[in-house]
C-alpha cells in the first residue's frame, strides 16, 4: 500500500512522463524540417545558358541612342527539378580585327572574336579597356512560373559575377520544379561601337556584336 | 518526506545528501526532471519556424545612394590652396548621413529574410554647366553613356555618367575616381543601431569587388525595417577625363549602390 506521499510522487512521475513525450515529439518535428544531407547519387550537374546579342551603338553626347532591353528565358526540363547553385557570366565581342599592312598602316581585317573577362580589363597599361567601359547594363531575374522576382530593383552588371571571374553563388540554392520558366532581362545602358579603327580596343577595329552569355549552374535532382 | 524538499513551489532538492538519503522514488523523480530539463533547454533555444528553411528563395536588396555632390564632404581648410579640385582634401560632416533613395530594407509579411552578404559598386555623373571648351566626343569620357538616373536612364545632352569600379580608398586617386564612405545599419522599428560603430566600405566588398559574405546569415523578422545609412568622408573625381580639363565647369555627382544578398524563408 502506497502512502499518500508516494502516491503524489507517482502521480508526478506519470505527469512528467507525459511531458517527456510531448517534448520528444516537439523535437522530432523540428528535426524533420532539417535539410537532407547531400547525396551525389541523386544529383547530376546541369547548366542552363541564355545568350543575348546586342548591336553596338554609335552614340555621342550630341546624338545619343537609346538601346532597347531584351528579355530571354529558359525552361527547366520537365520531370526533374533543377537546383540553381550559381550564376556565371561572360561577354564575347565579335568584330573585325586590325591588321598591319606592310607599309605599317592599320587596316580593317578579317572577323574575329574575343571573350572579355567580365570584371577585369583587357590589355595592360594605357591600352587597357574595362568591360564596363564598352558594354554595361542592368539586369533583373524573375521566375515566371511562380511570379517571383529575385531582387527588389534592377541590378548593376557587376553583380552578375562576384569579383573578377568568380561566379555569383546564390545565398541559398533555389530548387525549381520541372517546367519552371526563368526570365532574365538585360537593359543595356552602354553598347559602345565605333567606325573608327583607332578607337577600337585590343585587336578590334570594328565591334559588330556583343554576345552576353549568362549560365545558371546547378544540379538536376534525380530522385 | 525530506524537509528540504518543498514540493509546494516545485523546487528541486539543492542538497545532494538529501537526494541520497531519500527514498528511490525521489531519485527517480530527479532523473526524470533532469531529462526534462535537457529537453526543455534544447527546445528553448531561440527557435523560429524558419530556422531550418525548407522553402527558401534567394532575395537581394539593392540600395542606391545619391546623387552625392562634391560638397557632400567638407574640406580641410589647410589643404585648400585653391589650385584646383585635386588640391582639396574632403572630410565628412559627421552629423549627416545618406539614406537610400529607394527606401529602407523592409522585410515584408511574406517571410523572414536572412542576410548573407554584401557587395558594392559606384557610379559617377559628370555634367558640364557651360561649354567646356573642347569637343566632348564619345571617347572623351571614360564611360560615354549619358543618363540622369541609373534606374531610369534618360539620356540628355551634355550629360555623362561614369561607372568606376575602383572607387573606394584607391591610393592612386588621381587616376581612379574614388569615394570614401562607411555604413551603419539602423533599425527603424526599434530605433537603434544594429552595431556599435560604422562599417568601413572595405568590410562590405571583397577584393576585386567579390561578394563579402557574413560568417553566418543574419535573420531579420517580418515587419523589420533596416535603414542602411552611409556617411561620406571623401569624394574625389580623379582624372575622369582623358584630357587635362578642369572640373570647375562640371557638376560632379557620385552614386553608390550596395547590394544585400540573402534569402527569404517562405511558408513551407
Amino acid at each position: 500500500m502506497m502512502t499518500q506521499e508516494e502516491q503524489m510522487l507517482r502521480n508526478e512521475l506519470v505527469r512528467l512522463d507525459r511531458v517527456i513525450g510531448e517534448k520528444e515529439r516537439e523535437l522530432a518535428t523540428l528535426l524533420a524540417t532539417l535539410p537532407k544531407p547531400y547525396s551525389p547519387l541523386t544529383e547530376r550537374p546541369r547548366r542552363y545558358s541564355i545568350e543575348f546579342e546586342f548591336e553596338p551603338v554609335i552614340s555621342s553626347v550630341d546624338s545619343p541612342v537609346d538601346i532597347p532591353e531584351q528579355t530571354r528565358t529558359f525552361l527547366v526540363d520537365g520531370g526533374k527539378p533543377f537546383r540553381i547553385d550559381a550564376i556565371d557570366t561572360s561577354l564575347r565581342v565579335i568584330g573585325q580585327a586590325v591588321v598591319r599592312t606592310s607599309a605599317g598602316a592599320l587596316a580593317v581585317g578579317q572577323n574575329c572574336s574575343i571573350t572579355i573577362p567580365f570584371g577585369r580589363c583587357v590589355g595592360t597599361g594605357t591600352g587597357r579597356a574595362y568591360r564596363n567601359e564598352y558594354f554595361d547594363f542592368f539586369w533583373s531575374l524573375r521566375n515566371n512560373t511562380n511570379d517571383r522576382q529575385y531582387q527588389n530593383v534592377r541590378q548593376p552588371s557587376v553583380f552578375l559575377l562576384s569579383g573578377s571571374l568568380a561566379p555569383q553563388v546564390l545565398p541559398i540554392r533555389d530548387t525549381l520544379p520541372g517546367g519552371t520558366e526563368i526570365a532574365l532581362t538585360i537593359e543595356p545602358i552602354l553598347s559602345f561601337g565605333s567606325a573608327n579603327p583607332d578607337t577600337g580596343f585590343g585587336k578590334f577595329a570594328q565591334i559588330r556584336k556583343y554576345v552576353l552569355q549568362v549560365s545558371f549552374a546547378g544540379v538536376e535532382v534525380l530522385s | 518526506m525530506s524537509s528540504n524538499y518543498d514540493q509546494s513551489h516545485n523546487e528541486r532538492p539543492r542538497d545532494p545528501l538529501s537526494v541520497q538519503l531519500a527514498r528511490p522514488f525521489f531519485r527517480a523523480v530527479d532523473v526524470v526532471r533532469n531529462r526534462i530539463d535537457d529537453l526543455t533547454s534544447l527546445a528553448n533555444k531561440p527557435t523560429f519556424l524558419d530556422q531550418y528553411p525548407s522553402n527558401a528563395k534567394p532575395w537581394r536588396f539593392s540600395k542606391l545612394y545619391g546623387p552625392i555632390p562634391l560638397t557632400a564632404a567638407r574640406r580641410y581648410p589647410e589643404a585648400d590652396d585653391g589650385t584646383g579640385f585635386e588640391a582639396f582634401a574632403l572630410v565628412a560632416n559627421e552629423s549627416q548621413f545618406y539614406a537610400p533613395r529607394n527606401g529602407s530594407i523592409y522585410v515584408n509579411r511574406e517571410g523572414a529574410w536572412h542576410w548573407t552578404g554584401t557587395n558594392v559598386t559606384g557610379y559617377y555623373s559628370l555634367t558640364y554647366d557651360a561649354d567646356p571648351g573642347f569637343d566632348p566626343g564619345v571617347r572623351t569620357f571614360i564611360n560615354p553613356v549619358a543618363m540622369t538616373d541609373i534606374y531610369n536612364p534618360a539620356i540628355e545632352q551634355n550629360g555623362g555618367a561614369l561607372q568606376e569600379n575602383y572607387f573606394f580608398g584607391h591610393p592612386n586617386y588621381e587616376i581612379r575616381a574614388n569615394i570614401v564612405w562607411d555604413m551603419r545599419l539602423y533599425d527603424r522599428k526599434r530605433a537603434r543601431y544594429l552595431h556599435d560603430d560604422a562599417l568601413p566600405s572595405q568590410m562590405l566588398s571583397a577584393q576585386n569587388f567579390a561578394n563579402k559574405n557574413l560568417s553566418s546569415p543574419t535573420r531579420f523578422d517580418v515587419n523589420t525595417e533596416i535603414e542602411p545609412r552611409i556617411r561620406i568622408q571623401e569624394v574625389r573625381p580623379g582624372n575622369l577625363l582623358d584630357t587635362d580639363v578642369a572640373y570647375d565647369a562640371a557638376q560632379f555627382r557620385a552614386y553608390l549602390c550596395i547590394v544585400f544578398h540573402g534569402y527569404k524563408v517562405l511558408a513551407p
